[in-house]
């Protein structure tokens, strides 16, 4: 069965509004998505490609210039369906700072649930496995606005997941994580998607996670140069490196030797899949 | 030649409450001129605290801070003087721009050093055409940028004084992987053609790989580890357990050394490691 669509952009294009007579260009030009029910999508782009827009209009904080927007069915420019849009889609921006609203870190992640109308002895539930789920459980009575750089990262990712919408858009969230928290964060997104059918929309520019999606999105200037799972994207090379990204380090590693003679299978994207190919290729295989 | 110690640096966030914390704890460390230095550590280990320490934005609560052997906080001329002689570029860019033009807040620093109109205007376009800032960009607010924007800017303005030493909390977070790649290789070159002094905070272990000489650990607050690359990335156990990483290529290399391949341990990045496995077969390498 086909799964149903959550968002769908159809011909959107967006312009940001000049202070001076000179129009902008155009932030998102004539962009059409579909993001079904339960997907994992990964959005890839350079700075200023568009990709903090596009998770803006979907949330409605933005009116498209052109085109429609469909949240669940529910066109984003109608203001009375505001509510319920958010209720729909959750988004955590991408500084931290700008998203706080509480003076106690358990407060702030109860903040979108009770918005929500949740009963309290849930919300309890929700805030306590969303704090130990990224970490922060012992710093649930501090202050949030003195907390470092990831721990504030980690507060606001706790409470999207409280909230539990629909669909959640992480706007780079891991970029200020260290190694084990990018993957605890990376691990509890799945964990969402997997258990509860929560779409995840994950902003990133780390090409290793994006590789962990069933779905990546690149733009480029505003428009969407690649869309599919993620083998097919980066089989790409020349778009991926016109579009200012790169191929993960693996499979830079793998291009490179192959480029020098070295005989390895062409779509190795992972570590493991690096390691496989080279063991059987060096030691048993059909090099040399 | 020393240019920055912390001498049994001990520092407390808010004292006198329930949340108390010794976000510093007894630390000694010594930076050398010259010095291309990555500081790495767990959310929340004390990084940001320590470097704001460098320039006297922060006063330890015990210990001192010698810029050339002279205690930074003696006065607040010395104090003062610190803000010039190192430059600080913050984890989050928002902090550090404030003025209604890009043009504007590149050229704060350097106008306030009390350079000339024409040699601060040089360097504003200099630095803002080294970090990939477009000339159209410069006329525009700050506010209305991207985030990987933002940071370019944030970055030309610490570049634009030139300080003598640079320190940079997080660089490279939120940059796409070209202006990742561009900015650290600006940051490099910055060190080799001045011979001056660098420090970069990163959780990006492929990042520390691509640029840094020596790495400083911290741990909860205090030094865990200060050495070479080699000395800190052959530790892999120990910084996995303090939330770290060693770098994807190395991790692959380790991996394929229990298979019974003999490549060599300190490989960090792919460039290093193509020119490793080449060698390797070259001279006829095989398994076992
Ligand atoms: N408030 C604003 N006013 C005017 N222009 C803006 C504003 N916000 C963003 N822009 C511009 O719109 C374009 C798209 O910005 P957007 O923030 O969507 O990029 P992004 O893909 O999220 O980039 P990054 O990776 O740097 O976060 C950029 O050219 C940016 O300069
Ligand atoms: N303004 C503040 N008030 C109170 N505590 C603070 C403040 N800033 C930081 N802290 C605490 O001090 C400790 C060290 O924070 P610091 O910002 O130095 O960490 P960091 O290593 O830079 O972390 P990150 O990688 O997340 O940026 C943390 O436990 C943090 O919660
Ligand atoms: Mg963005
Ligand atoms: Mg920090």
């Amino acid at each position: 069965m086909e799964k149903a669509t959550l968002i769908r952009f159809s011909d959107v294009s967006y312009r940001y509004e000049s202070d001076n007579e000179t129009p902008l260009p155009l932030a998102l030009k004539n962009i059409n998505i579909d993001i079904k029910k339960g997907e994992f999508v990964a959005i890839l782009g350079h700075n200023g490609s568009g990709k903090s827009t596009l998770a803006k209009l979907a949330n409605a904080i933005l009116m498209p210039e052109s085109g429609k927007i469909y949240v669940n069915g529910m066109d984003t420019s109608d203001e009375s369906l505001e509510y319920e849009i958010r209720q729909t889609v959750g988004v955590v921006f991408q500084n931290p700072d700008n998203q706080i609203v509480a003076t106690i870190v358990e407060e702030d992640v109860a903040f979108g649930p009770e918005n929500l109308g949740i009963e309290p002895s849930e919300i309890r539930k929700r805030v306590d496995e969303a704090l130990k789920a990224v970490g922060m459980y012992e710093y649930r009575f501090h202050e949030p606005h003195k907390l470092s750089g990831g721990q504030k990262q980690r507060v606001a990712i706790a409470g999207i997941m409280a909230m539990r919408t629909d669909c959640i858009i992480l706007d780079e969230p891991t970029a200020m994580l260290d190694p084990k928290g990018r993957k605890e964060v990376m691990a509890a997104m799945r964990k969402l998607n997997k258990e509860l059918g929560i779409a995840v929309v994950l902003i990133t520019h780390y090409m290793e996670e994006a590789v962990a999606a069933d779905r990546v999105i690149v733009m480029d200037s505003g428009r969407i140069v690649l869309d599919g799972a993620p083998r097919d994207v980066f089989s790409n090379e020349e778009i991926i490196e016109k579009a200012g990204l790169e191929l993960p380090e693996s499979a830079k590693l793998a291009l490179l030797l192959r480029r020098s003679g070295v005989n390895l299978p062409s779509g190795i994207l992972t570590a493991e899949e690096f390691i496989e190919a080279f063991k059987f290729s060096v030691s048993g295989g059909a090099a040399k | 030649m020393t240019v920055l110690e912390a001498e049994n640096v001990s520092y407390k966030y808010s004292v006198g409450t329930p949340f108390q914390i010794t976000a510093l704890d007894r630390v000694n460390v010594k930076v050398e001129q010259g010095d291309m230095l990555a500081v790495i550590g767990h959310t929340g280990s004390g990084k940001s605290t320590l470097i704001q320490h460098f320039n006297a934005l922060l006063k330890p609560t015990e210990g001192r801070i010698l810029l050339y052997g002279k205690d930074i906080n003696e006065s607040r001329e010395t104090a003062h003087n610190a803000r010039f002689k190192v430059g600080l570029c913050f984890q989050y860019p928002e902090y550090q721009l404030f003025e209604s033009t890009v043009y504007k807040d590149i050229s704060f620093g350097p106008a306030n050093m009390g350079l000339s109109s024409s040699e601060t205007d040089e360097r504003v376009r200099r630095a803002a055409d080294f970090v990939g800032l477009s000339e159209n960009m410069l006329g525009k607010s700050p506010f209305d940028l991207s985030g990987g924007e933002k940071r370019r800017v944030a970055i030309a303005g610490v570049m634009a004084m030139e300080p003598e030493v640079l320190i940079m909390d997080e660089p490279a977070a939120g940059l796409d992987p070209r202006g990742r790649r561009s900015i650290l290789e600006l940051i490099g070159n910055y060190r080799k053609k001045t011979g001056r002094t660098v420090i970069i905070v990163s959780h990006s272990m492929e990042d520390v790989a691509g640029v840094a000489e020596k790495i400083l650990v911290l741990n909860r607050g205090s030094v865990a580890m200060h050495g070479s690359l080699d000395e800190v990335f052959s530790r892999s156990d120990e910084l996995r357990g303090m939330g770290l990483d060693i770098p994807q290529i190395t991790r692959i290399f380790s991996e394929l050394n229990k298979y019974g391949f003999g490549l060599k341990k300190n490989v960090y990045t792919v460039e290093q490691a193509k020119d490793e496995i080449l060698r390797y077969l070259h001279k006829g390498g095989n398994a076992k």
